[in-house]
């Protein structure tokens, strides 16, 4: 039911001429020499079961897929081609206490980036606790195509749990640094806790503090709705410079709809639909399944009537699923469909609408020779 | 606004122990209200700490004779204050006269908990509290908004 329903589409992706922007993808490297501490064949495995648990039937890789060193070209084919994914934001990781390369690695980011220059933007990793952390912000944040940074709200050093909340004395004064830097958004995972580290770092009540603080930086809060959805919605309806990424929430539109349904209910009742914006959460998660969810949802009537949620209009779903994040990286559609009209994705994607095979196949343009084959 | 309450309600029958399950066995009643002192330690760092009961942690009370099991499912599989939990629930059941010995099992069944398992009336309270910071912050819902 999910494939193959958009094959007389241009290169324009929503029958409405709308682009549709991915907010996250990564390419991960979940191969066992990467591994750097006993907890990341833990990591590997319970992001491999989140796909099982999330995605619907069909779109769970294989576990050949899956555990592998992922590359640009991968990341690439699975956006542009299997899925109607027209432009994306590449998030690097900082995981390197559990992983070598960090888990999603910035060299290959700028390599994807490299290769696919008009359809791809990035929010480059910062670990706050190295000691030349702010100027890492403004090097990285300087660099054509970085349009963030990225953090994360905890790590693991010496045996212990640390809390990386941006409200730590660690962390708050390199907001200064982002906010002093070429670039104007800070993400930060929430919501899904990892490894040790106690729930509460992944509540968003710092987010609270720093947009207040900082007015002018937009704080891009990580797998919105998946957890502590009535702290989030606080965050968002008192601070305009506040967006819900919805990277693996999105997911849920299809696997449990009534928790994705009153997540975003309670989102567009708050704070309105100018903020949400939708994540494939690529390589773990194949992004075309909640593409499909998002356009096919209704709001469902008793939720409706009981709580007041509104409809979710086909104007709604088209800010979701790109215009938000345009917005909010500063693009214009306009010109992003000029620079991409006629590429080497367009002309491969025309190809396979010819052949009625667009989206392909999900995981289809992954070759089963080409696993771990990372270094040619 | 007044129809919007509190959409995590819960809708269908709890399958785990709540302040409302009726037990046959006087034991397991006189356990539940040991688990009802027991608070959950990171609401105890709130304004509103809550016990495990109220939170919806305790999945079930098992008595074998003397002999007690309390089987929890935590907010996280990974929660560091397990063994804080569980000290505190077996001081407390094993001073029953009835109890010789309490145990405590971390149900790994792969269920998560989800904030419906509340009790009503501290998700209800959750709720207005929810609301009155919302009222705080000077928040008009979108949904509201005339402009």
């Amino acid at each position: 039911m999910f494939n193959n329903d958009s094959a007389n589409l241009s290169e324009e992706m929503l029958d409405s001429g709308s682009l549709v922007v991915d907010s996250v993808s990564h390419c991960f490297n979940h191969t066992p020499e990467n591994h750097k501490h006993p907890h990341a064949q833990v990591w590997d495995d319970e992001t491999y079961e989140l796909g099982a648990k999330i995605l619907p039937d069909g779109y769970v890789p294989s576990k050949e897929v899956f555990y592998r060193d992922h590359q640009p070209e991968e990341l690439a084919r699975l956006l542009f081609l299997e899925s109607q994914i027209d432009y994306s934001v590449y998030h690097s990781l900082p995981l390197d206490d559990y992983f070598h390369d960090g888990y999603v690695s910035r060299e290959k980011g700028f390599e994807f980036m490299e290769q696919n220059p008009e359809r791809v933007s990035m929010y480059v990793d910062v670990n706050p606790l190295e000691d030349d952390a702010g100027d890492q912000i403004e090097e990285f944040a300087a660099k054509d195509g970085v349009e963030g940074i990225k953090f994360y709200p905890a790590r693991y050093q010496n045996g212990n749990d640390l809390s990386l909340q941006l409200t730590e004395d660690a962390v708050w004064p390199l907001l200064q640094r982002v906010a002093d830097s070429e670039v104007d958004t800070l993400a930060i995972h929430k919501f899904i806790p990892f490894a040790t580290a106690p729930v509460r770092y992944f509540k968003p009540d710092d987010i609270e503090d720093a947009a207040n603080s900082f007015p002018d930086l937009n704080f891009e809060i990580i797998h919105a709705g998946f957890s502590f959805v009535e702290e989030t919605v606080l965050a968002m309806a008192s601070h305009d410079n506040v967006y819900a990424n919805l990277e693996n929430t999105a997911c849920l539109v299809n696997t449990r709809p009534r928790k994705f349904a009153k997540a975003l209910g309670e989102m567009l009742y708050w704070a309105g639909p100018d903020r949400i914006v939708y994540a494939g959460g690529a390589t773990a998660l194949h992004p075309q399944p909640p593409i499909d969810g998002i356009q096919n949802f209704e709001m469902p009537e008793d939720l409706i009537e009981d709580y007041d949620y509104p409809e979710v209009t086909q104007e709604m779903k088209e800010k979701i699923l790109g215009k938000n994040a345009l917005r909010l990286l500063d693009k214009d559609p306009e010109q992003i469909k000029k620079d991409i009209k006629g590429d080497k994705w367009d002309q491969l994607r025309t190809e396979r609408q010819e052949g009625n095979d667009f989206p392909a196949e999900p995981w289809s343009t992954y070759e089963a020779g080409s696993a771990l084959a990372s270094d040619d | 606004m007044s129809g919007h309450t509190d959409p995590y309600a819960r809708t269908e029958e709890a399958t785990h122990v709540t302040p409302n399950t009726a037990f046959d066995d006087e034991r397991k009643t006189r356990v539940k209200a040991q688990l009802d002192k027991v608070l959950d330690p990171c609401s105890c760092m709130s304004d509103h700490p809550i016990s495990i009961l109220d939170l919806g942690l305790v999945e079930s009370i098992a008595v074998d004779g003397r002999d007690v099991e309390v089987t929890l499912l935590l907010t996280s599989q990974r929660c560091t204050y397990f063994l804080d939990i569980n000290d505190e629930v077996r001081e407390r059941v094993e001073a029953l006269d009835v109890v010789d010995t309490c145990e405590v099992h971390q149900d790994t069944s792969g269920q998560i908990w989800t904030n419906d398992r509340m009790a009503t009336e501290e998700r209800k309270a959750r709720r207005k509290r929810f609301h009155a910071q919302m009222e705080a912050a000077g928040v008009t819902p979108y949904a509201e908004r005339s402009d």
